[in-house]
């Protein structure tokens, strides 16, 4: 890592002593003293340093030095904002990124805006909207949904279920789901319409039930426990943000940072291949077609995917078309095309490529 | 000469008479009907008494609506068509107020004519006040037909900056945030902070940028009148020769566009004016270079946006979240555009009647000056003057000086309207030659 410059080390020392530390790992004078200020938040809101300005100052120095070992501002504090949810954060999961967030609102704004628009559809036939989140670490994706629906009052409620094969990350999500709960952020039905599940959703074990495997058992029994008939149930739409690193793009392209303080197991997909994917699909890409595939046996009316960049849309898009979807792209606001959705002719969704009403949309 | 018995004395010695010759007489004689002097009336002649036809047309088309509103509000109650209704209820009450005086003059000098009749002598006595009251009417009506800003509705932002002046222009930024923070604790206005950047001077405490943001609906019409440059006289704290500097601090408001309640009738989403291109729109974060998605960490939250054919940018590090700051960077920014396009607007109009109308205060002008050695604040638009500055800096006082502004502003719009409504008809009476 190249050392700071004398100048720009004096210049900031003159502004405050701890901006320095700060500088190390971002480089950009303003977001050091972004954190600064956040860190400094943090420590004046614990209550018992409250009487000791030197403990307080003591308390911010190690922040500081941790900040300055580059691990995420977001670990420090313990929590990630994720647009209006709170998001714990930790070494189990991935920190919930700026792209997802996006991706997750635009859908929400079109759910609004080109789907809940009347009250027969507000209905949705009488039953529960079912929304899939598969890899969903530490569950931003499916709280972020889950309060935006909750805004929309939807007569007949709705469900989401979270999936990820990382206990560490499930326990960040199920504990994020009771801080919001706690914060007021989320009601207390979250609890019943929010679940989150432990299982492998690449290569799923065998069911115990005489099911397809048992993600598929547990997708169906959160699903249907409450009406009890344990038919297989429609899910409306699948939601992932699956990892989509390569190999060599992990060592290359990655912050240190982020090598340094997050799962692997969230960026790259793992070597070892399931049977069912041919080869000349690219590690990278594993886990597109088996999120297809849940989506195909759940009868989902649409899929929306988060992926890496330009070339890597292009891919799972005409994977999709392959499969039987119609598909579009949603550029992320650096104009990269982020987002691959897929949706059934038969099933109306054909609004969800439109430039999005009010939220931010750059296509 | 003006003819002395129907002019008062104090509205003649404002007139300096020069030259006698018939032109500069009329144009004395209209000088001083716009500045509302103390007329009496005259019972034969009455060709400015009375409204021009175009603006009573409108009035009355108005009105009608207002009535239309109403019965429908009769059947079903509708917040939005309540609002509308509410805001054309003084056009109707002024027009009937108007329409009745009007029918009492014709009444009482048709009564007034006829020799023969007994109240001929008291229909004459009662003519003058007939003719004021349609004057008081008629201006009332006038009033209320300068379309209300199109962005009144609407909660607003200040923002205050620093101008010429160096450091000593810091630490009154500093205080001019103290005033607005006092003035809207004393209005029991909610107000949050959004960015507060102290300077941090010899002289006491600075400040290089404030920002509030008042979400009080209706707050942007009042508040408005504020934007502008705020002079300041006084020796300053780092001054140790004891000389009055002068430095300036620059206020802006804006109206808040897009808010949530979302049953504004203008400014909201549906305005013309707010419609941006998401092409021409740039959006900047701190760390621009890289892959994104899940290769970087997340951490600049902070975001510039840049409406690139007007060159407006606006900062926001107000939240953790990027995509928040990202979306309340595009409301700020939509108000922005849509304040600049407004102006350009009026600019447009009030360009081609300039002779006529005086164009008012552009955001180059100085708007008030505060002395601190005399202790005594001017505003210069009203010409309204305050002599306890240290209360005035505490936030009292202040609303009596915004509201002598809006008055002063009332008044120009109605000349802005007229020049306007003078210009239609010059254009409609051209094309009907045609």
């Amino acid at each position: 890592m190249p050392r700071i410059s004398r100048g720009i080390a004096s210049y900031l020392r003159k502004k405050n002593k701890l901006l320095p530390l700060l500088y190390r790992d971002s480089r950009i004078p303003e977001l050091a003293e972004f954190d600064l200020r956040s860190l400094k938040e943090h420590v004046l809101q614990r209550e018992d340093l409250k009487n000791s300005p030197r403990r307080q100052f003591i308390y911010l120095k190690s922040l500081c030095e941790r900040r300055a070992r580059a691990e995420p501002l977001e670990h420090i504090l313990g929590t990630a904002c994720f647009y209006d949810v709170e998001i714990l954060s930790g070494r189990g999961a991935l920190i919930p990124r700026t792209e997802t967030e996006s991706m997750v609102m635009r859908l929400c704004d079109d759910l609004k805006n080109y789907y809940f628009v009347n009250g027969s559809r507000r209905n949705n036939m009488g039953k529960k909207f079912r929304i899939l989140d598969l890899c969903t670490g530490s569950g931003p994706i499916a709280l972020l949904i889950a309060k935006q629906l909750y805004d929309l009052n939807l007569p007949y409620g709705f469900q989401v279920l979270g999936v990820d094969i990382s206990e560490p990350a499930l326990k960040l999500a199920r504990g994020s789901l009771e801080h919001n709960i706690r914060s007021g952020a989320l009601p207390e039905e979250a609890r019943r319409d929010v679940g989150f599940s432990q299982g492998n959703v690449l290569s799923p074990k065998e069911s115990l039930h005489g099911g397809k495997s048992d993600v598929h058992d547990d997708i169906t029994s959160f699903f249907t426990h409450e009406d009890r008939t344990n038919n297989k149930p429609i899910v409306d739409v699948v939601v992932a943000n699956p990892p989509y690193v390569s190999a060599s793009g992990y060592w290359e392209d990655t912050d240190r940072s982020v090598r340094l303080y997050e799962p692997e197991i969230a960026l790259v997909p793992p070597e070892e291949r399931p049977k069912s994917i041919q080869d000349d699909i690219l590690r990278e890409d594993v886990f597109y077609p088996t999120i297809e595939e849940y989506a195909a046996y759940f009868e989902s009316k649409a899929v929306v995917f988060e992926t890496g960049g330009d070339k890597q849309s292009n891919r799972i898009k005409s994977m999709l078309e392959n499969r039987g979807w119609e598909t579009g792209t949603w550029k992320d606001f650096r104009g990269i095309h982020r987002n691959v959705v897929g949706w059934r002719k038969e099933s109306g969704w054909n609004w969800l490529p439109l430039p999005s009403k009010d939220g931010i949309s750059y296509d | 000469m003006i003819r002395p018995p129907w002019i008062c004395r104090h509205c003649l010695s404002r007139v300096r008479i020069t030259t006698t010759s018939r032109r500069t007489r009329l144009a004395l004689a209209h000088n001083i009907i716009k500045r509302q002097s103390h007329i009496s009336a005259r019972p034969d002649e009455d060709d400015d008494l009375f409204l021009a036809d175009s603006l009573l047309k409108r009035a009355k088309q108005l009105s009608t609506e207002h009535d239309v509103l109403e019965r429908q509000l009769m059947e079903d109650f509708d917040t939005k068509t309540a609002a509308r209704a509410g805001h054309l209820r003084p056009v109707s009450e002024a027009l009937k107020e108007y329409e009745a005086a009007v029918e009492n003059l014709k009444e009482l000098r048709a009564l007034a004519s006829d020799p023969e009749s007994d109240l001929s002598a008291m229909a004459v006595d009662d003519i003058p006040p007939t003719i004021d009251q349609i004057r008081t009417s008629s201006a009332a009506l006038t009033t209320s037909l300068v379309p209300r800003h199109q962005f009144a509705a609407l909660p607003c932002t200040i923002e205050i900056r620093p101008g010429t002046g160096g450091s000593e222009a810091t630490l009154f930024a500093n205080d001019l945030y103290k005033m607005y923070t006092s003035l809207l604790g004393i209005l029991r206005w909610q107000s949050s902070i959004i960015s507060y950047q102290t300077h941090n001077e010899i002289g006491g405490e600075g400040c290089s940028e404030a920002i509030i943001s008042v979400s009080t609906p209706e707050s942007y019409d009042l508040l408005r009148h504020e934007a502008g440059v705020h002079r300041v006289q006084r020796i300053p704290a780092t001054e140790n020769k004891g000389r009055t500097h002068t430095s300036t601090a620059t206020v802006m408001v804006l109206p808040k566009l897009g808010d949530e309640d979302g049953d504004f009738e203008h400014g909201t989403d549906d305005d013309p004016l707010a419609q941006l291109d998401p092409k021409d729109i740039k959006t900047d974060v701190m760390r621009a270079s890289g892959a994104g998605g899940q290769h970087v960490n997340r951490t600049e939250s902070a975001v510039r946006m840049t409406h690139i054919p007007t060159g407006i940018v606006v900062a926001i590090q107000d939240s953790r979240s990027q995509h928040k700051n990202r979306s309340s960077a595009l409301t700020i920014l939509k108000a922005k555009v849509a304040e600049k396009r407004r102006k350009e607007k009026e600019e447009e109009a009030l360009s081609m009647r300039r002779g006529v109308v005086k164009v008012g205060a552009g955001r180059s002008d100085k708007i008030r000056t505060y002395n601190f050695t005399q202790n005594r604040v001017t505003d210069h638009r009203s010409g309204q003057s305050n002599h306890d500055l240290p209360r005035l800096m505490g936030g009292n006082g202040l609303m009596e000086m915004i509201e002598g502004v809006q008055e002063w502003d009332k008044q120009r719009s109605v000349e802005v309207m007229l020049a306007l409504q003078e210009m239609e008809d010059l254009k409609k009476k051209k094309d009907h030659k045609e």
